[in-house]
């Protein structure tokens, strides 16, 4: 990439298209934006440097793949991209930090003939420079080198001087060691400019755009209408004052670029391309030739990429095509499955109405069902009902026979004389001084309580109770854990208090782990559940005086009378023992249980 | 022929839920229907001591028993009461009705047979259990406050003509509440104090400790009384905190007045008394049980707004729970929220269809032997 610098009116538009005859060389001369305005309000402070930056990067093309050829084919030449225009000389900082990498061309003309061309134009003549060109000229006060007053008296032309010397050397100053060419001898640096630039070889052709037309000299049909003027203006015009406001500007400029200017006049830079040639040629003709030559090709390229274009295009409406058939195709697919899913809804629909017709169906028949069995079941109750009813009668009538009542007068008046020797012997024991009699006599706290039945705490056959019921309906463990062959003891402790309860529960338990082999069922009035709920104890519980309150009027002795016979018919204890929870007679107890125990066979087994 | 009774049977479960509702009917039952109370619950000894006549039986698994076994032994004790009691209405309230039960409905089909069986049931819980069903001849569901979150299994037998709902049930009645002063010289608190009951479960199969130790020190930080009510059944105590007040008393509903709020879990008895009674509460529901979905009690309390709630169980969130309670204006919120639902105690109308069953049985043949 690169940039031709200069003032203008300096064969900025001749160079652009001279390089741009070579093939891999695109360079634009003042492209859009021009960047008129910007390089104004860059130059008074009131665009930021990185705002033109960002607008250069922008709208600047870089360096790449010629127009038309694939970017990702390595094969293909990368277009060298240049811009020559007089606006960017005025912006150089900005330009070259917004392309570092771009090269610099220092395009210069001889002074004289550009403050006479300028001036020819117009330039800082305010009756004629009235365009955005000219309200956006530089000042010699704005860049801060005179007053507005000085300023005010300069004619046109010696602002011209100014302009000229002072544009360049502010381009010498900020260019990035800029490459000067004189225009004058463009046409003997360009192969040398053009390899500087990277550009392929190229056999350019030196024409001079923009040039000025007369009525003596008239302007050919391709050139610029604008560029006819009524008389030519050179320095052959000038006044010695004149002469002498450019020696004072631009003397010291001149001296470096142009080295004896003052002894040649302007037009003596170029090159005698036609000198010695043995064809004579008319200059102007073959000037237009390379004119339109130049033309030529840039309109060919520009041809070039139009057709590039408008292949792109086609390629474009092809693609928009194939996306429209695809659309199309889409399109009808959903179409198609949305008729599928219609009908597979309609069908799932019917579907769903015939099982739930089917549902209704089975519901009624289960209601049926239910009233069926209902009906069956109270029927079936009904009738055992009866059947219970026929069996009671039969019981009762058991009960009412003379055979049954024989048989337990019988068994009653034997069971009175074991009572009575029993009762004798307590009262043997009692007479004893030995203490290891149970205290059956001990005053219950509650005196209206008859006292509690008293047990057997000798060996002892298998309780009465236990004969109406054919087995046990339960089977205790021992404190092993054990139901196999454990003899059962229901001991009975009544009335304790917490402590004694809990005294008893342990003190036994410290036996049965000692001596083994048997097991225990708890019958108390005691309220103290936790004593035997904390190791997991088998107890029973009869209410206590104090709470039963049960139909009828039936005395407290009878309520438990009855209810140990029915404990008595579930467990079928094998030994039923009276425990004293108090300190006194828990010892005779525990004694007597324990030599109950121990009285056992070995090989007897419980049950 | 006596006045007509029922016989109440409950099971051993891990509170005093089922006794407690079933003294709520017995005791609302209107002359002259009594009733009696056949308990598996070791607070067999506290319902007798309010006198009412009360029968008890170790529960299944006590002792090493063999199930089977213990059936059989159910089975017998059963049919004694019914031949001593002779009861025309026999009312179970459990989750499950055991084969021993079962047996004997069999067997004693003139009795009439109730089940008195709570809602809320975890969703896909007990299915199975609601066939047995068909063994009884009414069904009696004590009301839930939170019906609308019930996804249980009992949702699906509502509506039958042998199912009957009713209103929440709570034991006490309004009239037997204590005034503040009164309830807070039983416990031995300071009316004037900001009070605030904690009670988060029985205890015998849920560890309370480590939730109720930080919800009390926390309370006691921020200088609350703290009671916390001891049941009587409780195989060990939880380890209390320093500072906070034990009380072992029932039935506590009589003493709420003396609270300014409570934290509670949402078992049935003890989340509808509170409602009931309109005592700012927070929720900490037990996820743990096996049937009863307390956590939906605990949600339909929150979104209803008669109640906070924490689920979580971090620190961070009770710690919210409980500054939120001590705020009046929240606990005037939600005591207000409360009082706007129905009044109403399910356990009356539940002793009067209790009554009518009774008494229909009464006038029947007599099943005499």
């Amino acid at each position: 990439m690169f940039f031709v610098l200069n003032v203008g009116r300096s064969g900025s538009r001749t160079i652009a298209q001279v390089l741009s005859q070579a093939p891999n060389c695109r360079c634009e001369h003042e492209p859009e934006p021009q960047l008129v305005e910007e390089a104004h309000a860059y130059r008074t402070g009131d665009l930021a440097q990185e705002d033109l930056v960002e607008l250069l990067r922008s709208s600047r093309p870089v360096d790449g793949p010629a127009e038309g050829a694939d970017a990702d084919d390595d094969a293909a030449s990368t277009e060298v991209r240049g811009e020559s225009a007089n606006r960017l000389s005025f912006v150089i900082p900005a330009l070259r930090e917004a392309f570092p990498n771009a090269q610099h061309v220092w395009l210069v003309r001889d002074g004289r003939a550009m403050v006479s061309s300028a001036l020819q134009r117009g330039w800082y003549d305010p009756d004629r420079d009235a365009m955005s060109y000219g309200r956006h000229r530089p000042t010699a006060v704005q860049l801060g080198d005179v007053d507005e007053a000085t300023w005010a008296s300069w004619e046109p032309f010696e602002r011209l001087c100014w302009y000229w010397a002072r544009l360049n050397r502010q381009i010498r100053e900020d260019a990035d060691d800029p490459r000067l060419v004189r225009v004058e001898q463009l046409d003997q640096e360009v192969d040398a400019l053009a390899t500087w630039l990277g550009l392929e070889p190229t056999s350019f052709v030196v024409t001079r755009a923009n040039r000025r037309y007369t009525d003596d000299e008239p302007r050919p049909p391709h050139a610029r209408r604008s560029n006819h003027v009524d008389q030519l203006f050179t320095v052959d015009d000038w006044t010695s004052d004149q002469h002498e406001t450019f020696r004072q500007h631009c003397g010291d400029l001149m001296d470096d670029l142009y080295p004896g200017w003052a002894e040649r006049p302007p037009d003596s830079w170029a090159s005698s391309t036609a000198a010695g040639s043995e064809e004579v040629i008319d200059q102007h003709l073959l000037a237009g030739v390379h004119e339109q030559l130049a033309e030529l090709r840039f309109f060919q390229q520009e041809m070039m990429a139009l057709r590039q274009e408008r292949q792109d295009l086609r390629t474009q409406v092809q693609g928009l095509e194939d996306r429209l058939d695809a659309c199309i195709q889409e399109r009808d697919d959903h179409h198609d499955a949305r008729q599928r899913l219609t009908d597979a809804r309609q069908r799932l629909t019917a579907e769903l109405a015939e099982l739930r017709d089917r549902a209704d169906d089975l519901q009624r028949q289960l209601a049926t069902a239910r009233e069926e069995r209902r009906t069956q079941v109270t029927t079936l109750k009904t009738e055992a009902a009866a059947q219970l009813r026929r069996e009671r009668a039969r019981r009762t009538e058991i009960l009412q026979s003379r055979t049954y009542r024989t048989a337990l007068g019988l068994k009653r008046i034997s069971s009175r004389v074991r009572s009575t020797s029993r009762r004798a012997a307590l009262a043997f024991d009692r007479a004893l001084p030995d203490a290891t009699a149970p205290d059956s006599t001990r005053a219950s706290r509650d005196t209206s309580r008859p006292a509690a039945p008293a047990a057997d705490h000798a060996l002892a056959p298998v309780s009465p109770w236990a004969e109406h019921v054919a087995a046990r309906l339960v089977t205790v463990p021992d404190i092993d854990g054990s139901v196999d062959g454990a003899v059962l003891y229901a001991l009975m402790v009544w009335d304790p208090t917490p402590d004694d309860l809990a005294s008893v529960v342990q003190e036994v338990r410290t036996l049965q782990r000692g001596l083994g082999g048997f097991a225990v069922v708890y019958i108390t009035d005691s309220e103290a559940f936790h004593v035997f709920r904390t190791d997991g104890i088998v107890f029973e519980h009869i209410p206590p005086a104090r709470h039963r309150q049960g139909p009828g009027d039936e005395d407290w002795a009878s309520f438990r009378d009855r209810r140990l016979a029915l404990l008595m018919e579930a467990y079928r204890p094998n030994h039923v023992m009276l425990m004293s929870p108090g300190a006194e007679g828990r010892a005779g107890s525990l004694a007597a249980l324990e030599a109950s125990v121990r009285a056992l066979p070995v090989d007897r087994q419980g049950g | 022929m006596g006045s007509p009774r029922i016989l109440f049977l409950t099971t051993n479960g891990a509170g005093l839920g089922h006794l407690t509702r079933s003294v709520a009917i017995g005791r609302r039952l209107p002359d002259p229907v009594d009733y009696v109370v056949f308990t598996l619950s070791q607070a067999a000894p506290i319902i007798a001591d309010l006198g009412v006549v009360t029968e008890f039986m170790y529960s299944h698994g006590f002792g090493g028993i063999p199930v089977a076994q213990w059936h059989d032994l159910y089975r017998h004790r059963l049919h004694a009461l019914l031949d001593r009691y002779e009861p025309t209405v026999v009312s179970f309230d459990g989750t499950y009705p055991y084969r021993g039960l079962v047996n004997v409905i069999d067997e004693r089909p003139d009795l009439t047979w109730v089940w008195c069986r709570r809602a809320m049931w975890k969703p896909g819980v007990g299915e199975r259990n609601l066939e047995l069903a068909e063994h009884f001849a009414h069904v009696m569901e004590p009301g839930e406050f939170a019906r609308e979150f019930d996804r249980g299994a009992t949702t699906q037998h509502r509506g039958a003509d042998h199912v009957h709902g009713v209103a929440p049930v709570v034991q006490a009645r309004r009239d037997e509440l204590l005034d503040r002063t009164q309830a807070c010289r039983r416990l031995g608190i300071d009316p004037d104090g900001t009070n605030v009951l904690v009670q988060l479960g029985a205890g015998n199969n849920i560890d309370t400790e480590t939730t109720g130790g930080f919800v009390i020190r926390r309370l006691l930080d921020r200088g609350a009384t703290v009671v916390v009510p001891v049941s009587p059944i409780m195989v060990t105590h939880p380890r209390i905190p320093d500072g906070a007040h034990t009380v072992s008393v029932y039935p506590l509903a009589p003493l709420l007045p003396a609270f300014d709020a409570s934290v509670a879990a949402t078992g049935y008895n003890t989340f509808h008394e509170l409602v009931h009674f309109a005592v700012p509460s927070l929720f900490v529901p037990v996820t743990t049980k096996e049937v009863d979905d307390q956590l939906a009690r605990a949600r339909w309390a929150d979104t209803a707004g008669v109640g906070l709630a924490v689920e979580d169980e971090d620190q961070a969130s009770l710690a919210r729970g409980v500054d939120e309670l001590l705020d009046p204006h929240v606990r005037a919120r939600l005591a207000a929220a409360c009082r706007a639902l129905d009044p109403s105690n399910g356990a009356d109308e539940m002793a009067r269809l209790y009554a009518d069953i009774a008494r229909s049985g009464h006038d029947r043949e007599p099943a005499s032997h």
